[in-house]
């Protein structure tokens, strides 16, 4: 298929996911103004990880109370503790302009989000002090609501957009893949929204297949500057049974109680001590305990097969078991059939428990902190580009505090307003040098033998990232990573594709998602090395101290005539004072900075994962 | 464990016709198609298309439907038992293999 068979399409303002910062995103354009044009990777409001959520989202109490009139919500719980919370529990490396955006703005697309939720007949159950929880679809659905109340956008769907076009600094469009058919498109627009979703480099995954992280490495490969790369959160995650595996549910463990021991491979229990005990559960720094606690009984080599702890409930009767059980089924049942969490069956889950008194879990990759580098109106470092969502970096700093679903709808309403006053000011361009090099160099693709496949080249990213940019990190793995993904890099240039039909050839999709995660994952090792210091969810077994002398700050990366270059800067501060540079341990840091918020960021059950 | 598949390339085949792959594995291992599919397209057969890309593997997209033992069923939920299971594309236009629009 040469360049001239190339289908072409134009839209004012492309909007590149079909998630929720993507959807709030073609809905705010359109309304001020734009021809919209959605081009998605999986279906529009049934994709990315908007369909994964089983938690919650959440406005401040204040605004609930006093501005949306919800009598239930708990006024105590104000912007101003919300934006302080964010910047401290975030380890202060916020860019606090974005805190300010993401406080301020977050109401009024919330509490629209709810309605559209309604109006679509989707639970949403409500909590103090002004949060709804709810399943991934049910908010899929909701936003999807908001989009065919809108006129003007029109949308792609399983269209994977491979790189951006660029001319003289500036985005003029894009070209993507039909993965049914295998055709090429090129899109030329006056701006592009990316809201694609984070990436996740592990074997163990909890996310939709959609986060490999194309729209972070196409943004870098463009000349955009990414950020916050070295932060990954990571959750509790089933690791049997096999057809669980990946399931969040063991979260929930925590919010509701249960009495379990974590132990190691060998039985012997793992004793978090009793003042990090204490804010376990009820605080944001709870998922920093385990991770550091689980974490190195993994690092140690004293973890259970496919790098995970036991859950042990020898101590509990049936009885027992059966009715933390039957606590969580109840409280599961607001949303999903009795019995399951989405499709998981916690009643199998129980049983497993029941025999065995043990069942293995492990941390998962859930959100991506890092990403591309924005300001509050959504503008990235190139002209014409902006982005929202998990894609983007700032808002969270070092740990993720508040919730992603509010970053992304947000960030994507602000997005597409922004995105949709620049076309109003630009012309369609084109750069047909530069859209025909990147059509041959994807179909080129097809014309590779004997290199390495996309499957095992993914399989080899998921054992590095694995080893060395999971739970605790060290010099000498992130040395060896940085190598081993260049190595791998190098063979990805070869990658071949076994077979050569192009309708749904999924190793094709395969191999260029690869190049992606790789690119993602490669940015993070090298963050990761050059933070020597512990902060947030990055930690170092080999620098266990928080050094806010030298590394408070974001640490950027840039593609400069082909070469990474890395920078740093401070964060950007409003209104609050970062800390005096000093050096402590991370424990003490957390003990100190702990700001008693105790539930309220969280609602009766206290799930917000 | 036998996998009995229907395929079927518009670029390449006439007909559709059935191929089977025999993966080492049991009923023990709990494995959903999904997995079993994934396992042949890492180790046996790259060449094999099913529903792969936004996949959220756990019954919540509805995406992944396909017939297993002339049963419609979600590929990422159904978890395989017995000697030989037999797996074919829903209905509609085959793209190819297990994938329909
Ligand atoms: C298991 C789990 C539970 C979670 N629970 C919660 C929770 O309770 N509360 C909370 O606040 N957050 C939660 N999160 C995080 C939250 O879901 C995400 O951060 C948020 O949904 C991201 O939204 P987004 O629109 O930025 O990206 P996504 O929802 O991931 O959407 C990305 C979109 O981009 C598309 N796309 C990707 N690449 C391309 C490409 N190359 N071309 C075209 N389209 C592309 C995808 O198909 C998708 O449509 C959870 C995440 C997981 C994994
Ligand atoms: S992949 Fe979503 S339901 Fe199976």
């Amino acid at each position: 298929m040469p360049y001239q068979n190339v289908k072409q399409l134009r839209t004012d303002v492309l909007i590149v996911g079909g998630g929720g910062a993507g959807i709030t995103a073609a809905i705010s354009s359109a309304k001020n103004g734009a021809d919209v044009l959605i081009a998605s990777k999986g279906k529009v409001g049934n994709s990315g990880n908007t369909i994964m959520i089983g938690g919650s989202y959440a406005m401040d109490g204040e605004s609930a109370y006093h501005d949306y009139g919800i009598k239930e919500a708990d006024p105590k719980l104000t912007k101003k503790v919300l934006f302080d919370s964010i910047i401290n529990d975030g380890f202060h490396i916020s860019d606090q302009n974005l805190v300010e955006q993401f406080v301020e703005e977050s109401p009024w697309i919330v509490n629209e989000v709810r309605l559209w939720a309604e109006k679509a007949g989707q639970k949403f159950k409500f909590g103090k002090p002004a949060t709804w929880a709810m399943s991934g679809r049910a908010m899929g659905r909701a936003l999807y609501q908001g989009l065919i109340d809108s006129d003007n956008i029109d949308f792609l769907e399983d269209v994977m957009v491979v790189e951006l076009i660029k001319k003289n600094d500036t985005i003029i469009g894009a070209i993507a893949i039909d993965i049914y058919s295998g055709e090429m498109i090129e899109i030329n627009s006056k701006s592009v929204v990316l809201g694609t979703g984070g990436f996740q480099p592990f074997s163990l995954k909890n996310t939709n297949s959609d986060m490999t992280g194309d729209g972070i490495a196409m943004a870098f490969r463009a000349g955009a500057k990414v950020a916050d790369m070295e932060f990954l959160l990571f959750l509790l995650t089933a690791l049997e049974p096999n057809e669980i595996k990946g399931s969040i549910m063991p979260v929930y463990f925590t919010f509701f109680d249960f009495k379990y021991k974590v132990t190691d491979r060998d039985g012997n229990e793992v004793v978090i001590p009793p003042e990090l005990k204490a804010i376990e559960g009820k605080s944001e720094l709870c998922k920093l305990i385990d991770l550091y606690y689980y974490g190195k009984v993994v690092s140690e080599g004293k973890g259970t097969e496919n790098d995970g702890v036991y859950f042990d409930f020898s101590d509990s009767t049936d009885e027992e078991i059966n009715s933390m059980f039957e606590g969580l089924m109840d409280y599961y049942s607001n949303f999903y059939k009795k019995g399951y969490y989405h499709a998981d069956s916690v009643e199998t889950y129980r049983d497993i428990i029941l025999k065995n008194r043990r069942i293995k879990v492990s941390m998962g990759n859930e959100y991506t902190l890092g990403g591309i580098v924005i300001n509050e109106k959504m503008e990235t470092s190139l002209k014409g580009l902006y982005a929202a969502g998990e894609c983007t970096s700032g808002t969270f700093g070092a740990n993720r505090v508040a919730d992603a679903v509010v970053e992304m709808m947000v960030q994507g309403y602000r997005a597409g307003v922004t995105a949709a006053e620049y076309a109003k000011g630009a012309t369609f361009k084109e750069n047909r040098e530069m859209s025909k090099k990147i059509v041959e160099t994807y179909l080129s693709y097809f014309d590779n033998s004997g290199g390495i496949s996309a499957a095992i080249a993914n399989i080899e990213l998921e054992n590095i990232s694995d080893k060395a940019i999971h739970f605790l990190r060290n010099e000498n793995d992130l040395n060896n990573a940085i190598i081993a993904y260049e190595k791998l890099e190098e063979k990805l240039k070869s990658v071949s594709l076994h077979s050569k039909s192009k309708a749904y050839n999924f190793e094709w999709i395969s191999a260029i998602q690869a190049k992606n995660r790789l690119q993602c994952a490669k940015l993070a090792a090298i963050m990761a090395k050059e933070r020597k210091e512990s902060r947030g969810l990055h930690l170092r077994s080999d620098f266990p101290m928080v050094d806010n002398e030298r590394y408070l700050i974001r640490q950027m990366a840039e593609l400069l005539e082909g070469q990474i270059v890395i920078t740093s800067r401070s964060p950007i501060v409003t209104s609050y004072d970062l800390p005096i540079g000093q050096q402590k341990d991370y424990f003490s840091y957390i003990l100190e900075h702990e700001m008693g918020l105790e539930n309220l960021l969280y609602n009766e059950q206290g799930e917000s994962v | 464990m036998i996998l009995r598949i229907l395929r079927f390339d518009s670029e390449l085949d006439q007909a559709s016709y059935y191929q089977e792959y025999d993966l080492p594995i049991s009923s023990e291992d709990r494995f959903t198609v999904m997995d079993a599919l994934n396992y042949i397209f890492n180790n046996l057969d790259s060449s094999l298309s099913f529903f792969s890309h936004s996949v959220c593997n756990h019954g919540i997209c509805g995406r992944c439907l396909m017939i297993v033992d002339g049963k419609p069923s979600l590929a990422c939920t159904h978890i395989l038992g017995g000697e030989k299971v037999v797996i074919e594309p829903k209905k509609g236009t085959v793209i190819r293999d297990l994938v329909v629009k």
